[in-house]
């Protein structure tokens, strides 16, 4: 069993021993390597200035992603490589996207610089078909509106890898090509982190180790160490188990792995559903989605995670593993109470199925929250009529994204308030909440059938 | 080996003045090699601190206990209050707040101890392992309760002209209103932050300060060593944005003190939440106004009462609020007026300079009292904003300041015009009748602010101009950069005086045993007054090289410098050889420049004077889209146009009205700031707390400079630009009551508090619903 976990970055590779969970990346970058090019706004993954560009094997080719580096954590980085703005240009030959955003007058105090040319440089190598917006929309600037860096992106985003940059690719390429992912055991005196290769693997450890944490993208437990400065005893990485990362599908449904980034979501579920795309463009940001999955939103049980009220709504099973037992529940039925789910000791999410969509079946997916992008939300709401019936869905209502039975019976959207009684937190007052998806659910009902389609086609 | 690599494209422009010339740092900020604070190479034996937090309560403290903090991992050292050689202060106008509080906390989280360790990590956590013996104290949080309380943090100022009272009741009609103004977070990306370097020679410190004269004079008075032992350097801030005017000088106190008892290098970077948590920010106001005002919408009569939340302590506080009462008026001439200015105290940090400086707060009110006096008359706002412009019936502010300039008519027409306003707001009432999910509104609102700091005697900056023998030159102003591009301002300013390329002007961190007794880089006046001070030096060094050139040519011509070039009568060389010669010719080729704004001040008492130079003006187009069912908003299109004087750089001009625009949006939108009933910050980091993204930004975003020339002696006759357009955003927020007031039937307007966030706009809404 290997003891160590290696990466790509700056022209090799780099070996490390006695990794620790709360080990992160953008230390490591600014303290360790002294690259001190990435910067430190938040340290929460909210602000993006420590983006650097992630390249990894996924689905049998390499994948770019800009991830947030404050909260990326180190273990989850083997047989992966990593580029900074140290990479891609110098002053004396910039990057095309460097350049672009010194000619539109992209940068002012330049703080927050660094990591927007990490999404926009990912954005030209993922070859990604949104917006500019969309693809920096994780990368904060208080001292620009923007204007330079979306011209910036928009005029480069087709700009060929200049040769210097193009050089270090290829041969991260080619290390990854060759590297092992996964099947690592580090241990220091505080802590160990496992993890498995397999899902036989997996399993096992998870037996072994019932009380241990299971981290997948650190999204959210990224900060359970960054600010609540938590330290794990125990950890086991879904990052690397093969069958956790499949993605099929048949004339039934969809079935994603649990430790799918949601990044790799999107373009299958929105294939049906493409009155999701707004959900799934505001779900976290490109570095968020890059990082977090769809088994990890789930099993972590938050009230207010994005992805369960739309899957409850589309009839989204799960299915859970101990050792060599599955079972399958229906989503809904996996969120028990708050920080409570159906979840026996030593089991785990292996994998969400989606039911495929049905002819005639109209849907509705609504966030609200403060702002457009990456904010938490304060109500979610994810509406499906089929054949099959009508299943209303909210985040953000209760301790766990739940169904509005009484109203899925009666169609009274006045009937909220007996599926329902919010709380008024620093998001949303109650008596908001209550009024918002009222509101939303009479413009499901009043709404002609197939104007949600036609709405979102739009 | 970038570091010394040559930068890929440097502008060879030979009169830079007027020029949009790229930043100064742009490549090395794309490149990541744009060096901060944090990005130094700590040196050895460099301690990391973190500052110890008390109750989440207001408290009297009966005991804390600190023994788990030292014992910690890491730990070297663990300061209170009772460790300050000097003074316990972190009051820069009034010593009302310490630095670290003692048997009393007088909001939640307030710091009470600094933690020297090894490592940043092992600070944080043993910062953490404190305990308190605490009783919690009464909180006075929302307005409600500070009025109620009515303990206030400096005097009320009241600003009067005629009889307002007597006006208001021969009025033919009459409006009175409230409305609530949230604050705002900076969120400036660079957190606060300062490393302290002792030596036996005294202290150096690297702060992220838009003040290094003041960190460098709380540090003395905190030491009890001199001035001249102590040394801050900034060379550029993350931002800034007013976050960094007089409260980053308690991080860079903090460090010290760690430094001075340790003998070691000390980093202080607090955690994005600490950071949020012990900072101030916007003032939250509320303010209570009466308009009198005829049938053709003239305003003949007010009152505004502007009561401001200030926090714990006075901070900036009452120039804030002075600022405040200069602007309640915007661009609008009231004849009798009364303006009232009460500065509470309240259980929250204390809140501080933040662009616009109270400025925002105090047009927010006369602008909604415009769209409501345009509702109940039934015309289009605008005609009604035209009616009352200064310069329509007279010209006096309230404070007594003359409007001379007449900017705002023919930019708003001119606006009104290219926006195409009138027909979209007729195109936009049509739609909205028709009904549906969505409603749009839009709004032309002016902005009229002065410009110059209201404490006049900060009217004053100084400069340092080398020139070296190879013909390089090197200035030093006591300006900071912050990302507003002032350096290169002034380096444009000094290259076109010597006519020399733009590259031989070189530009180096601010330094206080450079430029000594320096003002803030504050109230936009950077680059008035650097960029003045450095034309100063500019003269007096070209006095001395014209001296030098007349005497060893014989001659009485004035030398040209042009294109790299001095010419005198027959003579021509190269500014390199200038330089060269007058320095074997023993010329002193290094010189200071002073400068300090002619010609105003006022009567703080009475509040009657000249506070300003000049006016900066400019004027919005917004349109929004509304969300009837959740009251989410965003704004589809702005038409900006702005008036400058004559700019020094169109590029970072128009990227400052264009980033103003946008943070103004957010703070009168999506940036919510949401306190406890003990006065606890809840929305404490970029997580909760929401400013705009990408997304926000409007579709369609047009920007224009309006053709204008300073007529007071500015240098380039230009104007400030920092905080001026921040307020362009009111436009927003009056599109967003235009949106709403459609469902309320005719003569209605909404009372939208700001920020207008979803919950308030569906708010308004609902009460439209039942109001029409």
């Amino acid at each position: 069993m290997r003891t160590s976990i290696e990466f790509f970055y700056a022209g090799h590779s780099h070996k490390l021993e006695g990794v620790k969970p709360t080990d992160m990346l953008l230390s490591w970058l600014r303290d360790n390597q002294q690259a001190r090019g990435t910067k430190e706004g938040c340290n929460e993954g909210d602000c993006g200035a420590c983006s650097v560009v992630l390249a990894r094997q996924m689905g049998g080719k390499i994948d770019y992603q800009p991830v947030n580096a404050c909260i990326f954590p180190l273990a989850n980085l083997d047989g992966a490589a990593i580029f900074s703005v140290e990479d891609y240009g110098n002053r004396a030959e910039l990057h095309p996207i460097q350049k672009a955003v010194v000619d539109e007058h992209g940068s002012q105090c330049g703080f927050c610089t660094p990591g927007f040319i990490a999404s926009m440089v990912a954005g030209q190598l993922g070859q990604v078909e949104h917006s500019a917006e969309v693809q920096i929309a994780g990368n904060l600037c208080r001292c620009t509106g923007y204007g330079g860096l979306i011209r910036a992106f928009e005029g480069q985003r087709n700009t060929a890898q200049p040769a210097a940059f193009q050089a270090k690719l290829d041969a991260a390429n080619a290390w990854i090509s060759t590297a092992e992912r996964g099947g690592f055991e580090c241990h220091s005196e505080a802590s160990s982190i496992y993890a498995p290769a397999d899902l036989a693997a997996m399993a096992a450890l998870r037996l072994a180790h019932p009380d241990a944490l299971i981290i997948a993208g650190a999204t959210d437990v990224g900060l359970w160490m960054t600010k609540g400065l938590k330290q794990p005893a125990k950890v086991i990485l879904t990052t690397y188990v093969a069958e956790l990362h499949a993605v099929s599908q048949d004339t039934a449904e969809f079935t994603f792995g649990a430790a799918v980034p949601y990044s790799q979501v999107g373009g299958v579920l929105l294939q049906d559903y493409p009155e999701a795309r707004a959900w799934f463009e505001r779900l976290g940001s490109v570095q968020v989605r890059a990082s977090g999955t769809m088994g990890g939103n789930i099993a972590n049980g938050s009230p207010i995670g994005d992805g369960p009220p739309l899957l409850i709504a589309l009839g989204a099973r799960l299915r859970l593993r101990k050792s060599d037992a599955v079972r399958e529940i229906a989503l809904e039925d996996y969120f028990v109470a708050y920080g409570k789910q159906d979840l026996a000791e030593g089991e785990f999410v292996e994998a969400i199925m989606i039911p495929r969509r049905q002819p005639g079946q109209r849907l509705m997916v609504e966030k609200v929250s403060r702002r457009i992008d990456q904010d938490i939300t304060a109500v979610l709401a994810a509406f499906s009529e089929s054949d099959d019936g009508l299943r209303l869905a909210f985040g953000g209502m209760a301790a766990t994204p739940k169904l509005a039975t009484t109203v899925m019976t009666s169609r009274n959207p006045s009937d909220i308030g007996q599926d329902f009684q919010p709380l008024t937190d620093l998001r949303a007052s109650k008596e908001y909440r209550l009024r918002v998806a009222e509101n939303l659910l009479r413009q499901f009902f009043e709404q002609e059938p197939g104007a949600a389609a036609q709405e979102a086609a739009e | 080996m970038n570091q010394m690599s040559k930068p890929a494209s440097k502008p060879q422009i030979m009169s830079p003045m007027g020029r949009a010339v790229e930043h100064d740092s742009a490549s090395q900020h794309v490149t990541g090699q744009a060096i901060y604070c944090d990005d130094i190479r700590e040196p050895a034996g460099c301690l990391h601190a973190a500052m110890g937090l008390g109750p989440a309560y207001p408290a009297k403290i009966r005991a804390m206990n600190l023994d788990a903090v030292r014992q910690a991992p890491g730990v070297v050292a663990v300061f209170t209050a009772a460790d300050i050689p000097g003074e316990n202060n972190a009051g820069s106008v009034v010593h009302d707040e310490p630095l670290l509080a003692t048997d009393q906390t007088s909001y939640p989280q307030q710091p009470l101890f600094v933690v020297a360790a090894e490592t940043r990590d092992q600070a944080r956590r043993a910062a953490r392992m404190a305990t308190f013996e605490a009783d919690e104290l009464p909180a006075a949080v929302n307005f409600d309760q500070i009025v109620e309380r009515d303990e206030h943090v400096m005097p009320t100022l009241e600003v009067v002209t005629g009889d307002a009272e007597a006006a208001l009741s021969k009025s033919a009609h009459r409006l009175e209103g409230r409305i609530e103004i949230g604050g705002q977070e900076h969120m400036y990306l660079e957190g606060q932050i300062a490393l302290a370097l002792p030596s036996p020679d005294g202290l150096r410190v690297v702060s992220s300060t838009q003040h290094p004269t003041e960190v460098q004079e709380m540090l003395s008075h905190l030491l009890e060593i001199s001035a001249a032992e102590i040394t801050v350097e900034v060379r550029r801030m993350g931002g800034a944005f007013g976050g960094k005017e007089s409260q980053a000088a308690h991080t860079a106190m903090m460090a010290a003190l760690a430094a001075y008892h340790t003998g070691r290098p000390v980093k202080l970077r607090p955690d994005r939440d600490d950071d949020m948590v012990t900072t101030g920010k916007r003032h939250e106001f509320r303010v209570d106004y009466r308009l009198g005002y005829s049938d053709d919408g003239r305003v003949y009569a007010g009152t505004f009462d502007l009561a401001a939340r200030c926090g714990h302590s006075a901070d900036l506080s009452a120039a804030v609020c002075d600022r405040a009462v200069f602007h309640s008026d915007n661009a609008y001439f009231v004849p009798e007026h009364r303006i009232t200015s009460h500065r509470y105290r309240s259980n929250t940090v204390s809140n501080t300079a933040y662009r616009g400086f109270g400025g925002p707060q105090g047009m927010v009110a006369i602008e909604r009292a415009m769209d409501q006096i345009a509702a109940s008359l039934g015309k289009d706002p605008l005609d009604v904003r035209y009616e009352n412009l200064y310069g329509r019936h007279g010209d006096i502010a309230p404070y007594g300041m003359q409007v001379k300039e007449r900017v705002l008519e023919p930019l708003m027409r001119q606006l009104e015009e290219s926006s195409n306003y009138r027909q979209r707001r007729a195109e936009i009432e049509t739609a909205n009748q028709s009904g549906g999910r969505y409603r749009r509104g839009i709004a032309l609102t002016p902005v009229k602010f002065g410009i110059s700091f209201t404490i006049s005697f900060l009217n004053q900056a100084g400069a340092l101009l080398n020139i070296y023998k190879d013909g390089s030159i090197l200035i030093n102003h006591g300006g900071t950069e912050m990302g507003q591009g002032l350096y290169l301002k002034v380096a444009q300013v000094v290259a076109h005086q010597f006519g020399v390329p733009l590259d031989m002007v070189k530009i180096s961190a601010t330094r206080t045993d450079k430029v000594p007794n320096t003002s803030p880089t504050a109230a936009s006046s950077g680059s008035d007054l650097n960029g003045m001070a450095a034309l100063v030096a500019c003269k007096t060094l070209k006095q001395r090289l014209t001296q030098y050139l007349q005497q060893k040519f014989d001659t009485d011509a004035l030398p040209i410098f042009k294109d790299g070039r001095v010419s005198i009568g027959f003579h021509h060389m190269s500014f390199p050889e200038l330089a060269h010669a007058a320095w074997f010719a023993r010329i002193p080729l290094s010189a200071t420049g002073h400068y300090a704004t002619p010609g105003i001040g006022w009567d703080a008492k009475t509040g009657k004077g000249r506070p300003f130079f000049y006016f900066a003006h400019g004027a919005a187009v917004s349109e929004v889209e509304i969300d009837t069912l959740t009251g989410a908003n965003r704004v589809v299109r702005a038409d900006l146009l702005h008036d400058v004087g004559q700019s020094l750089n169109p590029a970072i001009d128009l990227g400052q009205i264009e980033g103003a625009y946008i943070q103004g949006m957010g703070w009168l939108t999506m940036e919510e700031l949401v306190y406890s009933d003990k006065g606890q910050l809840l929305t404490h980091a970029p997580s909760t707390y929401k400013i705009p993204t990408a997304t926000d930004r409007p579709d369609v975003l047009n920007i224009a400079l309006f053709d204008n020339k300073n007529p007071e002696p500015t240098v380039n006759r230009s104007k400030a630009v920092g905080e001026p357009p921040f307020m362009l955003a009111i436009s927003v927020h009056s599109a967003l009551a235009h949106a709403i007031s459609g469902l309320g039937g005719a003569g209605y307007w909404p009372d939208l508090n700001a920020p207008a966030t979803a919950e308030e706009v569906l708010r308004c809404l609902d009460a439209a619903r039942q109001g029409a």
